[in-house]
């Protein structure tokens, strides 16, 4: 490696840099003011309006909510009607009340069925005397008749409810109105005699 | 007010030497020095590797601990924290003394603590090696390293901090207020960012944006603040000439600090749309200081430009740290949508901003301090190994640049079209662009080399200088 010989200290290493008189211009204003407004038509293009919930660029609103499908909604309609006008017995559970002689509808090989023909019939008519659920015999005459009460839109929204509740265990499929009036038209001989299981029992 | 003329009066008279001054830099800004460029080797070869494996991904198949997962964050926090924030502290502890006139306060206690953050360095490497990497990008060190790591920060800053308030120069020239304003917004932001990811641990895509803000934040404001430091300190010194026009810098210094941190989050996903929109727009208005900057320092150096680049080895770096940071800037400005999102072009920025517009220019500062606080001279010992480090570390940043922006709008255009065939152009197609990238790095660790090297050489002839030829 050369060997230089020092240098005399240069003046720019020992002293520090100085400042010129005078200096301030406007331009980076001016040039700051024109991007600012191409910002703000970016920002309003393209900001969703500011709001927390829209994540696309473009959108200045939610995108429209897309609507359930029917047995989602009929579902959601059962567990209102199931809440005002079967809970009582059968409770919010599903479990019912052994000790009450209420059956229970979580689990029950009368709802679960892969058909849910003998399910639609019961809640028309109503069912009376002895009746074997999960192992228990219970026989209670209080069970009401809902033909005049539901319509085949409302029996359907039930029975898709207590069919398809997980929560209680239940994973049948959902019923549908066509079915309900089917079978309601099929039974209109019935008028307000109820079912018995030996008379339901030939239904599949 | 009284107290502080007094003291500024009482003090002038004890202004100590420049011989004084740069005695007390020694340790400490050597220090600093040699182990930045250590870790930017080290870094550099982490990063070359890394690169290898995106176009041959069986390279080094089979180790957890060198798979690109890990040795991508491991070189790319080795290159941030290990080189370019410990360069830019030396840088900080060399300005402030100089343009503050004062001697270091602790100089045993800055080397120490310089020690720790390397040792801390040392520790969050071989963690994300080993698999402790927290996943946020620029904040990959895990806790056990990210809290000794802030420790030995706060030891430095405060006594970098301690030296400025005790200078006998009570006018603050240009470069100290970047200093003084990267120096308080680093912690701040790492704080910030640490406290909130992991230790409140907030959920999901506030992560993305604190470790966006976090990571912009420390690129645009604290690493380019370090650099326009080194260029207006610089620049100036090595055209012979007073700053000219410091209004605008004035302007400058102040829209940067007003508009920088905003920047940054324009490519983030399933976010709420203002947030890339107004990062977008915050990207476009960053051009304004930054060009009002450079222009102030192009008005000073108007004229000599080709004169001082010939002439001297630290003005050459600094030039092409300038059009770096012009360059990276406009990149983001335009390219910086939803074109480019998810693919090569945002991780080139991180590469040209430390390695390119900071890591230039705080080599090119290096080149002169170095010899300063070593042989006394103006210039390193050996000028071919300055010319190597040099260019070579020119070359690698510009095929770092340049590869990974081209493979990002290669990348950019297949996203963009459903026709064409992903794996064949997106991944397969740019190898040749990623191949330069490893060339790239492969020139930066040469450079760093050389650099080491020259300073070896310097440090041996200070030492048998001092000692009377023992060694």
């Amino acid at each position: 490696m050369s060997q230089k010989t020092k240098k005399p200290e240069t003046e720019s290493a020992e002293t520090e840099p100085t400042i010129a008189a005078g200096g301030g211009s406007a331009w980076p204003f001016v040039l700051l003011v024109v991007l600012l407004f191409g910002c703000f038509l970016h920002v309003e293009s393209t900001g969703g309006a500011f709001r927390a919930d829209v994540f696309q660029a473009g959108m200045r609103t939610l995108p429209p909510q897309t609507d359930d499908p029917p047995a989602v909604k009929s579902y959601k309609r059962g567990a209102q009607l199931y809440a005002a006008g079967c809970v009582g017995c059968h409770q919010a559970t599903g479990l019912g009340s052994a000790a009450l002689n209420f059956p229970p509808l979580a689990g029950s090989e009368w709802v679960v069925r892969e058909k849910p023909d003998r399910l639609i019939r019961i809640m028309l008519n109503a069912v009376e005397g002895p009746i074997k659920v999960k192992d228990i015999t219970y026989d209670n005459p209080a069970m009401l008749a809902f033909r005049d009460v539901y319509s085949d839109d409302d029996i359907a929204a039930i029975a898709t409810f207590i069919r398809g509740n997980a929560e209680w265990g239940n994973s049948a499929a959902f019923v549908t109105p066509q079915q309900v009036k089917a079978i309601r038209d099929g039974t209109a001989a019935m008028g307000s005699q109820k079912w018995r299981v030996e008379s339901l029992e030939p239904v599949p | 007010m009284t107290t502080a003329q007094l003291s500024s009066q009482t003090a002038c008279t004890t202004a100590p030497s420049v011989a004084e001054v740069e005695a007390s830099c020694r340790l400490p800004v050597l220090f600093l020095a040699f182990s930045g460029v250590k870790w930017l080797a080290v870094g550099a070869v982490l990063a070359l590797l890394a690169s290898i494996q995106l176009y041959n991904p069986t390279f080094m198949e089979g180790c957890p601990w060198v798979t690109y997962g890990r040795l991508r964050p491991a070189a790319v926090n080795a290159l941030t924290y290990g080189f370019a924030l410990q360069a830019a502290f030396g840088l900080s502890l060399w300005l402030i003394a100089r343009l503050g006139r004062v001697t270091l306060t602790n100089t045993l206690g800055l080397f120490i603590a310089g020690m720790f953050w390397n040792i801390a360095v040392t520790v969050g490497v071989i963690g994300i090696l080993a698999g402790d990497a927290t996943g946020f990008d620029l904040l990959e060190f895990p806790l056990y390293a990210a809290l000794p790591l802030f420790a030995s920060y706060a030891l430095v800053g405060a006594w970098a901090l301690v030296t400025l308030h005790r200078r006998t120069e009570r006018d603050l020239y240009v470069s100290l207020w970047f200093v003084l304003a990267a120096l308080l917004w680093f912690p701040w932001i790492l704080s910030t960012a640490q406290g909130l990811l992991l230790g409140w641990q907030v959920p999901g895509v506030v992560q993305a944006i604190v470790a966006g803000w976090f990571a912009n934040n420390l690129l645009q404001i604290v690493l380019t603040g370090f650099a326009l430091a080194v260029l207006f300190y610089f620049v100036p010194k090595t055209v012979k000439r007073p700053l000219a026009n410091p209004g605008l810098a004035q302007t400058g210094f102040w829209l940067l600090l007003l508009i920088g941190g905003w920047g940054g989050l324009s490519q983030l996903a399933a976010v709420p749309a203002w947030i890339p929109a107004v990062s977008g727009a915050a990207n476009v208005l960053v051009l304004v200081p930054v060009i009002a900057l450079l222009v102030c320092l192009w008005q000073t150096a108007e004229g000599k430009i080709a004169e001082t680049w010939k002439s001297n080895a630290t003005f050459r770096f600094l030039l092409v740290a300038a059009i770096l940071l012009l360059g990276v800037t406009l990149r983001t400005a335009v390219f910086g949508g939803h074109f480019t999102q998810f693919t090569f072009f945002a991780t080139a920025r991180t590469d040209i901003v430390v390695l390119g517009v900071f890591g230039l220019a705080a080599l090119g500062a290096l080149h002169h301090i170095v010899p300063r606080l070593t042989t006394g001279e103006d210039e390193m010992p050996s000028d071919g190994l300055a010319d190597l480090a040099f260019w070579a570390s020119l070359l690698g940043v510009l095929a770092i640049g340049i590869g990974f922006t081209l493979a990002g709008f290669k990348q950019g255009v297949v996203n963009g079209s459903a026709e064409s065939k992903f794996l064949e152009s997106a991944v397969t197609g740019i190898a040749s662009n990623l191949k330069l990238v490893t060339v790239g790095y492969g020139a930066l660790a040469l450079a760093a080399l050389a650099f080491l090297a020259n300073f070896a050489l310097a440090l041996r002839r200070c030492c048998a200088a001092c000692c009377g030829g023992a060694r």
